[in-house]
């Protein structure tokens, strides 16, 4: 069963229609949360109220036609175009630090503009990382025992990746990407001893090097204490719990929610899950929590089921990263953890993000497919 | 392909993945359902936008704006210096100022709150420009009094959190700005209620200049002016000078602010005689035929031997109550007061209102100043009974002068005539509120028509009156405790007068006092009654009450009075006022198109006066 014979099995038509399920729902609830969530905020900056949800709606078409196209392309293909993948990845990063083509905003470049179109290379890293390391974990796997010729050469790689985003004045994506890598390595095998002595090294020195900079102190005592100043540092904390508080159990209804109306700052991107959270209430919230978590389990039996070691860490990394994403997101929306960047996949607006998560389901339906191949049709 | 050694690296990771689950529900239960939170800026849930103020014709004096504020979220600010000098442009504040306050703010702060509309787009320009990153503008709901210091103490003013800190803006702030119910539709802005006060605009208006004049020409510490409908006890203007503009209400000082209408307590001196002498009447100890010998002093002999005198201005010889009235006697009254007992005339005050507030819903009420009778000496009810030894507000003298305009009838005082919803939906109002009972009928007629003798020309009000209209009306001097010494001073006096007119059918009540004037004549005859007399000329032709020898043509409205025909020219003219007869026949023959609804009289009209007339325009008119 070699990669060979494999390539030449794509062109069965089977979807997982439990996945594009979950995908469709997930599609379908971010939609509608941030149509309520950003008329406002739209209203307000652009004088249109649907600006943001259009914008949005652009980029989830262009997330499922490039979903569609991942579903179909050859694995064999896909890694050998690894290489180039990467070179890419890192091209646009640096990109970023060009100035006539990088955009700033709030103080960060993590941007580039071309031809009136913004994209965000940080997020096509998470899926780029992803699929290298899955391909090194696999071709690696007999020696990844060792450290220098075993880990060291992926972790280089994504230190790499690391350190532009952190440059970038991205200090949550950057930790985003470090805590991938560790959790790809650690299922990937490699020994305990390694895994504990990297993370015991990269956590602090990630700590240090997010109070290198003023606002994420800021961010990180505001966290620690809101109430200590609430008109001041905790105030987006406050006021996302505030709307959480108005839904209660059953919500406020939809589009009714207040919080939203110029209250809380970033109410369309980060803080998305604060409107649903406020308008749909606990019921909601949780309906959404388990549709992650549905979507979740889906994945890793995706991957469980994959014939191949790629394919298992390819699944692994892909729903790792979209379940972790939404994690981290609700937990800043709910106070649990310091206020970071990190997105709502399916849900915060955003272009970058809505393209390449739906892009890395359409690698999850490719995988799918292959599994209900060799289920169906045996070797 | 997937190993056993594999699942279990995966069932670790998997372990770790459900503890964060766990901790990120729990969290949720916690902050939605066991202790939810409230927004420190919001929290009363949704925006609501707080209602108007109108007067009783529904002119606006207090109106919602709104208005972006400028905050900064300095996490998100990258070059302090820049937004400074950019911001600093807009806002004319300081550039080291805004520095500053960016720089000794670590997260949130309002840089400046309520900022113009133009300003607020120099802003959006420089953040579509890519500039002042972290700073943002946020909406903000603001308040304009749109006749400046126009009955500034009634209505009051809000805070900058848009809640009622004084006057009606306090004391109906729940109306105002109703807690929105949390299960109610249209998510989104709420709208409060339209609070309409018993105040005419325009009769406060004049009310209040021409108070203004006598607390500048007398160089007054204060100068309090009260109307009030005789028979509805609606409050129509209400002045308490200095005045002060609600919308810059933090520059005036906090004595400017105070509202002395209902809160400053002093001696009503004279005034008070229409009270006690119709008191003494009421209970029997006086008859109008009643006669006492005025020699100048009163005397009245204690058992213990002691003699109680009290001196007045001059000799009267024998008079009546009609002629203590008319000349204002101290002795008389003190000889009247010894026909009843001091609880007799504590139950008549009490009666009358003195000694509790009115109730009128405006902050900061005194109850004035009436002793128990266990605290008065022999010598308290002679002197009470022309005004000493008692402290009154000026809002229960108006009060409790409503007992004579009402046949006896004591009515509570008005000052919101109405609450309406944002949709016209009468909420709550507030009609005529008779008391009780204080005096008879006859006894307030009779009491009137003494006081109608204060106006003849040898009376002492007579300079409070209207010629050519029947006025009641008397007049009070009290000297002023000094507060160095606690007796009276030899330089401070209150100076008052009470008007009330026509006499047969009585339609005002009017009170002014002037505090310590120190210009002038410092007598309630010299400096209150002109007053009194100027703002009745006013109130005469506005309300249209007819004088002696006008002719009477007709029940018209209450406020057309002699109005010249309306002729139509290049623009729109004034048709307030106007009854619907009036107004169709000159819209006749002109190509416009006349929208009327209601019916009396014209209260407001679309477009405004002095718009060009244009043919096939559409005006609409509101009768009321």
């Amino acid at each position: 069963m070699s990669d060979r014979f494999t390539a030449e099995k794509v062109g069965r038509t089977t979807l997982d229609y439990t996945l594009l399920g979950f995908m469709t729902l997930l599609v379908g609830l971010g939609l509608s949360t941030l149509f309520s969530a950003s008329y406002y905020v739209a209203s307000e900056h652009f004088n249109d109220p649907l600006r943001l949800f259009y914008r949005q709606l652009v980029w989830v078409a262009a997330g499922l036609a490039a979903a569609l196209g991942l579903s179909r392309v050859s694995m064999a293909a896909l890694r050998k175009a690894i290489p180039g993948i990467v070179l890419a990845a890192l091209g646009l990063m640096l990109l970023t630090f060009v100035p006539g083509l990088s955009l700033e905003a709030l103080g960060a470049r993590r941007w580039i503009s071309l031809f009136g179109l913004t994209f965000q290379p940080s997020e096509l890293v998470k899926l780029a990382l992803i699929v290298y390391l899955a391909h090194y974990l696999d071709k690696k796997h007999d020696r990844l025992r060792r450290f220098g010729t075993g880990v060291l050469p992926a972790l280089l790689i994504a230190l790499a990746f690391i350190a532009l985003v952190y440059l970038q004045n991205d200090f949550p994506t950057a930790f985003f990407i470090l805590f991938l890598t560790l959790a790809l390595l650690f299922v990937g095998g490699v020994r305990i001893l390694h895994f504990a002595s990297l993370a015991l090294a990269l956590l602090p020195l990630s700590g240090l090097l997010m109070f290198a900079r003023e606002h994420r102190v800021a961010r990180f005592l505001a966290f620690w204490n809101p109430d200590s100043d609430p008109l001041g540092r905790g105030y987006q904390i406050a006021a996302s719990q505030a709307a959480l508080g108005h839904g209660g159990f059953w919500g406020a209804g939809f589009g009714r929610g207040s919080e939203k109306l110029g209250w809380l700052p970033e109410v369309h991107s980060d803080f998305v899950f604060a409107v649903l959270g406020e308008e749909a209430g606990l019921v909601g919230v949780l309906f959404v929590l388990a549709l992650f978590l549905c979507f979740a389990v889906k994945g890793y039996v995706i991957g469980m089921a994959s014939k191949d070691r790629f394919g298992y860490y390819l699944a692994f990394g892909i729903t790792t990263s979209i379940l972790f994403q939404g994690l981290f997101n609700v937990a800043v929306v709910s106070g649990l953890v310091p206020a970071t960047g990190i997105p709502l996949p399916f849900f915060s607006s955003g272009g970058s993000s809505i393209l390449v998560t739906l892009a890395s389901c359409g690698l999850l339906m490719n995988l799918s497919r292959r599994a209900g191949d060799r289920a169906g049709n045996h070797e | 392909m997937v190993e056993r050694k594999d699942l279990v690296r995966f069932g670790v990771f998997a372990a770790f993945i459900a503890v964060l689950v766990v901790l990120v529900l729990w969290k949720y239960v916690s902050v939605m359902v066991i202790a939810p939170v409230t927004d420190p800026l919001q929290a009363s849930g949704p925006v609501v936008e707080r209602g108007p103020i109108l007067d009783r014709n529904g002119k606006l004096l207090a109106v919602e704006t709104r208005q972006d504020s400028v905050t900064a979220w300095i996490p998100d600010v990258v070059d302090k210096a820049d937004d400074a000098r950019l911001l600093s442009g807009v806002l004319a504040i300081p550039k080291q100022e805004l520095l500053s306050t960016l720089s000794s703010h670590t997260g949130f702060v309002f840089i400046k709150r309520q900022i113009s509309q133009s300003e607020s787009k120099q802003i959006q320009a420089l953040k579509e420009a890519g500039k002042l990153a972290g700073i943002e503008l946020r909406p903000d709901y603001g308040r304009i009094y749109t006749e400046g210091d126009l009955a500034g103490h009634v209505i009051g003013y809000v805070g900058t959190d848009n809640t009622g800190l004084d006057g009606i803006e306090l004391t109906f702030n729940n109306q105002l700005s109703p807690p929105p119910p949390k299960s109610t539709a249209a998510g989104g802005d709420f709208f409060g209620n339209q609070v309409f006060l018993t105040i005419d605009q325009n009769i406060q208006y004049f009310a209040q200049s021409l108070a203004s004049k006598v607390f500048q020409d007398s160089e007054a510490d204060s100068v309090i002016l009260i109307v009030m409908g005789a028979k509805s006890g609606d409050i129509l203007a209400y002045v308490s000078c200095p005045e002060f503009d609600p919308n810059t209400f933090s520059k005036f000082p906090a004595a400017v602010r105070q509202d002395r209408a209902n809160s400053y307590i002093y001696e009503p001196g004279s005034v008070m005689k229409i009270f006690t002498i119709s008191s003494f009447l009421e209970l029997g100890g006086i008859t109008p035929e009643t006669e006492f010998y005025d020699d100048g002093t009163y005397e009245h002999a204690l058992p213990d031997g002691d003699v109680i005198r009290i001196k007045g201005l001059a000799p009267h010889e024998w008079e009546d109550a009609q002629l203590i009235i008319k000349f204002s006697s101290n002795v008389g009254a003190a000889y009247a007061s010894d026909t009843v007992s001091d609880s007799a005339l504590y139950q008549m005050l009490k009666a009358f209102g003195f000694g509790s507030p009115t109730f009128v819903p405006l902050p900061g009420e005194a109850s004035g100043i009436l002793r128990p009778i266990s605290e008065w000496t022999p010598r308290s009810k002679p002197t009470i009974s022309f005004g000493q030894e008692i402290g009154v507000t000026a809002i229960q003298v108006a009060a409790a002068a409503t007992a004579l305009t009402n046949d006896g009838i004591l009515l509570k005082p008005h000052i919101v005539e109405k609450v309406v919803g944002p949709d016209g939906r009468l909420i709550q109002s507030f009609p005529r509120e008779p008391i009780r009972r204080v005096i008879s009928s006859e006894i307030a007629h009779e009491m009137l028509g003494f006081m109608e003798t204060g106006t003849d020309p040898d009376g002492f009000a007579h300079d409070a009156k209207v010629p050519g209209m029947p006025t009641s009306a008397k007049t009070g001097t009290a000297q002023m405790l000094d507060p160095q010494t606690g007796r009276y001073s030899e330089t401070a006096y209150t100076g008052s007068c009470i008007a009330i007119f026509p006499t047969d059918d009585p339609q005002v009540i009017v009170y002014a006092v002037v505090i310590n004037p120190k210009k002038g004549p410092y007598w309630g005859s010299g400096v209150a009654s002109p007053l009194i007399r100027q703002v009745s000329e006013r109130l005469i032709s506005y309300l249209g009450i007819p004088k002696e020898g006008d002719q009477v043509v007709s029940a018209s409205p209450p406020r057309a009075g002699a109005r010249a025909p309306l002729s139509l020219s290049t623009t729109l003219p004034d048709l307030t006022g106007l009854s619907k007869r009036e107004l169709l026949p000159l819209f006749a023959d002109r190509d416009l198109n006349v929208r009327v609804s209601g019916s009396g009289w014209v209260v407001s009209q679309t477009p405004p006066p002095g718009t060009p007339l244009t043919k096939g325009m559409t005006v609409s008119v509101v009768l009321q």
